[in-house]
């Protein structure tokens, strides 16, 4: 009886590694899923950046909000680029599909993907226009809006051409065999108007910015901005970077708008 | 003052644990091979200079309250330290570049002094503790800019409590001299990243670490001072200037000390 137990026991236990073994070292299901890849801009493209959200009232919405982007893998398996989407248009709180990736069953870990100066040949949502004016100005990210605060309105048009890469971006998606689960690339727009580069608890601000207005057309210009010297300036702080100006500030803050899955950090590759 | 370490936190426990070895996954007992050197104040950065308005500045008084100096390699280590050593400091030790302001970069942490530390910088020498390192090529050092605290070993009317920097000093400009001071205060958990360190250590390493206050910036040749016109911030003609928070004179100074050009290290 007691060899019988002990024989069980150990087939048992014989068994029990055989599956874990099938399964994989570590316990998860083997077999291949999909995992979707969205880009979402949020309410605050989507629809607006209310004046609550702002330190001094003023309320931000966008007109375009135009994104390229590259690199995409999901535990180092790659999703052929490039894309180019807009991100004002209501995806009903979806976001926007960019394409399945086919990886093995379990967790994705990692996530990776690049902002970069377009390329024309991009897929997206993006108007083919659109696509062609960005691959060949080199932007990465075109954003046109206003703010608007009581009877003040300040437009602005901005294109810019800084590439970051955010690695290891940290997406925890599980996907089942036969699957499919969902990563989503989060563009965070309020942060082009953080008033700091470096601080945990930025506001977002843009008195600085519309005071930059100086012919009054109603319009905030490149040129515009670069004329604002901010190294008098109580917020509008850069840390150890060689940042003086209002656009260079801002320039440095679209490199840090991508997330994933909402909140989720990404690390940024030197 | 200097004041010892109030606590340990989870970052020196890890260290601790990975230090003696213990926080690798196969529970290497082996000592990872290390070595504990001096952290003192360098005082070569306080120097008599111009500011670019022609003001020639001299410091009477430099204080400061800082917290938890990290000296860091750029990854190159000597074979002696296991790799597993290695990642389990890094794992727990340092910080992402997180996509996020805020965040911070630079090399891989592999010393610390943890601790708050108010000191003057012209005190040449003063030690402000023993840094536990790792034999490693070290290529550079954070710390973190504080506010000082009574527990800091101050008199409870010292003006630097609640400040992170207390500065006075003379500026001279065609034969005038005006007095200044400025209390400033830094963002809490404002950091320093990346003052350069170029010192390899072994487990016969002696030399000390001075960490110094560069008032002229050695590569570029600004200085924290620039931009400050002294005689025009006199407004009552008394001789003496206050710089105070809210105002373009105090900002500059304060921008200046938050860029790690001023910060230096040297071996000594």
């Amino acid at each position: 009886m007691e060899t019988n137990t002990r024989n069980g026991a150990a087939l048992a236990a014989l068994l029990g590694s055989l599956a874990l073994l099938s399964a994989g070292c570590d316990g998860e299901p083997s077999g291949e899923g999909r995992l979707a890849v969205t880009i979402y801009g949020e309410s605050y493209i989507e629809d607006r950046i209310p004046a609550a959200d702002t330190v001094d009232g003023w309320e931000i919405t966008f007109d375009r909000f135009l994104v390229a982007v590259d690199g995409i893998a999901a535990d180092g398996v790659a999703l052929t680029g490039p894309f180019v989407f807009d991100l004002r248009p209501d995806s009903a709180g979806a976001g926007h599909p960019i394409g399945t990736i086919d990886v093995e069953a379990g967790v994705v870990e990692i996530l990776d993907y690049e902002v970069g100066p377009a390329a024309a040949d991009a897929s997206g949502n993006a108007s083919a226009e659109d696509v062609a004016a960005m691959a060949s100005a080199g932007y990465s990210i075109w954003v046109a809006g206003r703010a608007v605060r009581q009877d003040m309105t300040v437009a602005f048009e901005w294109g810019f051409a800084t590439k970051t890469s955010y690695v290891a971006c940290e997406t925890q998606q599980d996907v089942a065999a036969d699957g499919e689960a969902t990563s989503q690339i989060t563009i965070h727009a309020d942060h082009l108007f953080y008033d700091d580069l470096d601080s945990s608890d930025p506001n977002v601000a843009i008195d600085l910015v519309a005071a930059a207005d100086a012919d009054g057309d109603g319009t905030v210009t490149e040129a515009e901005l670069r004329a604002v010297d901010i190294t008098g300036e109580t917020r509008y702080q850069v840390g150890s970077r060689d940042v003086s100006d209002l656009w260079s500030f801002i320039e440095v803050q679209t490199t840090t708008v991508g997330h994933i899955d909402g909140e989720g950090h990404c690390d940024v590759a030197p | 003052m200097t004041t010892p370490t109030h606590g340990v936190g989870r970052k020196a426990l890890v260290a601790t644990l990975a230090l003696t070895g213990l926080g690798g996954c196969d529970f290497d007992t082996k000592l990872a091979p290390r070595v504990e050197l001096d952290i003192v104040v360098d005082a070569s950065g306080i120097v008599e200079h111009d500011n670019d308005l022609g003001y020639h500045i001299e410091l009477t008084r430099c204080r400061v309250a800082l917290a938890d100096i990290e000296l860091t390699t750029d990854g190159e280590m000597h074979a002696s330290l296991g790799q597993r050593a290695l990642d389990g400091i890094h794992d727990f030790f340092v910080p992402s570049a997180y996509a996020h302001p805020g965040h911070a970069a630079g090399g891989e942490i592999v010393g610390e002094l943890p601790g708050r530390f108010v000191f003057d910088w012209r005190e040449d020498g003063r030690v402000l503790g023993l840094a536990t390192m790792l034999v490693a090529n070290y290529s550079g050092a954070n710390f973190g800019l504080s506010r000082a605290e009574a527990t800091d070993g101050l008199d409870p009317d010292d003006p630097i409590i609640g400040h992170t920097f207390d500065i006075a000093g003379t500026a001279t400009l065609d034969g005038v001299t005006v007095t200044f001071e400025v209390v400033l205060d830094q963002d809490e958990g404002r950091q320093i990243i990346g003052v350069p360190l170029d010192l390899t250590v072994d487990e016969d390493t002696e030399e000390a670490i001075g960490l110094s206050l560069a008032i002229v910036d050695p590569v570029e040749s600004d200085t924290v001072f620039d931009g400050v016109d002294f005689h025009a911030l006199d407004d009552d003609a008394d001789g003496h200037v206050v710089l105070v928070p809210e105002t373009e004179a105090y900002n500059r100074v304060r921008r200046q000390l938050q860029a790690h050009d001023h910060y230096l290290t040297q071996v000594r």
